[in-house]
C-alpha cells in the first residue's frame, strides 16, 4: 500500500467536514479531529490537552471527570487497560455557534476495537462537544456521550 | 428597574410561570446569576410534573436540541410534539428528579450546567438505578429570561 498523498488526506478531511464547510466551522472541528488523532496514538496527554483547564468529561459507566488532570489520569488508566489499542471515530451531524466563542458540535461515532475500522453497534454513541475559543484556539469545555441505537434505554 | 429589588431574578422568573421556588434546589450554586440559570431545570422538572408538553417545550430556544433515548430533536416545535405525545403515552404519569453538580459560565449569557437525576415512573418513589443519568445543559440568556439550547443525558450505569 502506498502512503496517502496530500490529495487523499484533503479528500478524507472534506468528507469529514461534510456540510460544515465554512472556515469558522472547520476551525471548531479541529477539536474533535485533535481528540481522534490523540486517541489513535492512545495518547492520554493529547486527549487531556484538548480540554480546557477545567473541562468536563462525562461517559456512561459512572465517569465524571472534572478538569484536565482528572481526564489525563482517566485516559492513562484506560489506555493501559480497557481502551488499549482502540481507536475512536465520529462524524459531525450538527454544529451551532452559541456565540462567536462558544460552539456545540454533535457527532455520531464510537470506539473502534483494536484493528477494526467499523464501529460495533453496541459501541455506537451520540456525542455532544461543548467548545470554547480562548486565546485564539478552540478547546473542549465539555464532552459527553451516550448510547446510540438499541443501547439507548429509557431516560431523558 | 428599581435599584432595591427585594425579589431575586430567579424568584421572579419562577413566579412568572406560576412555579413554587425550590430553595433547596440550588445547593452550593447560590449566586443570583446561578440561581437564575437554575430556573430552567426547575421549570423543566415542573413540565414533567404537570406532564405538559407546552410548558416543557417553552423553556427551549427556537432551535433547541434535546436527545430523548435514541430520538434527536432539533427544534422547539419538534420537542413540543414529541413530549406532548410522550406525556399522553410512554411518559404518562412519569416525573423527574435532578440536582445540579456543576455550573460554568462560558460567556456572560451562556451557562454550561451538569446535573444528575433521572425519570421516576408512576408507582416508583425514587430514580431506578438503570434510569440514573448525568445531563449536560447549555442554557442561554434571551432577553429577560434564560432558555435551554441543548440537553443530552448519559446513563450513569452501563
Amino acid at each position: 500500500m502506498s502512503a496517502p498523498t496530500l490529495d487523499d488526506q484533503k479528500a478524507k478531511l472534506d468528507a469529514y467536514y461534510g456540510e460544515f464547510t465554512s472556515d469558522k466551522e472547520k476551525e471548531v472541528l479541529q477539536v474533535p479531529l485533535k481528540l481522534v488523532g490523540a486517541w489513535a496514538r492512545n495518547d492520554a496527554d493529547g486527549v487531556a490537552d484538548t480540554f480546557t483547564e477545567d473541562g468536563i468529561l462525562i461517559l456512561p459507566g459512572d465517569v465524571l471527570k472534572k478538569g484536565r488532570e482528572e481526564v489525563r489520569a482517566f485516559m492513562q488508566a484506560a489506555y493501559a487497560g480497557p481502551f488499549k489499542g482502540t481507536g475512536v471515530t465520529g462524524q459531525p451531524v450538527d454544529l451551532r455557534f452559541v456565540t462567536d466563542d462558544v460552539a456545540l458540535i454533535r457527532t455520531h461515532g464510537g470506539i473502534l476495537a483494536p484493528g477494526e475500522t467499523e464501529i460495533d453497534p453496541e459501541l455506537a454513541v451520540r456525542s455532544t462537544w461543548v467548545c470554547v475559543k480562548k486565546d485564539g484556539q478552540w478547546w473542549l469545555a465539555g464532552y459527553q456521550n451516550s448510547p446510540r441505537g438499541a443501547g439507548a434505554t429509557l431516560r431523558w | 428597574m428599581t435599584t432595591t429589588s427585594p425579589v431575586s431574578e430567579a424568584s421572579r422568573l419562577l413566579a412568572e410561570k406560576g412555579v413554587q421556588e425550590d430553595f433547596g434546589f440550588y445547593r452550593e450554586f447560590t449566586s443570583e446569576k446561578e440561581k437564575a440559570v437554575l430556573t430552567i431545570p426547575q421549570l423543566i422538572k415542573e413540565g414533567w410534573a404537570r406532564n405538559d408538553g407546552d410548558f416543557f417545550a417553552d423553556n427551549f430556544v427556537e432551535n433547541g436540541s434535546l436527545l430523548m433515548q435514541d430520538e434527536q430533536l432539533t427544534s422547539r416545535e419538534q420537542i413540543r410534539e414529541f413530549m406532548t405525545a410522550g406525556f399522553a403515552g410512554i411518559y404518562k404519569g412519569a416525573r423527574v428528579d435532578g440536582w445540579p453538580l456543576e455550573i460554568r459560565f462560558l460567556a456572560d449569557d451562556v451557562a454550561f450546567v451538569v446535573t444528575q437525576g433521572g425519570i421516576i415512573l408512576p408507582g416508583e418513589t425514587e430514580i431506578a438505578p438503570q434510569r440514573e443519568i448525568r445531563a449536560v445543559w447549555i442554557i442561554v440568556k434571551r432577553g429577560d429570561a434564560w432558555k435551554l439550547m441543548s440537553h443530552q443525558s448519559s446513563p450513569v450505569k452501563g
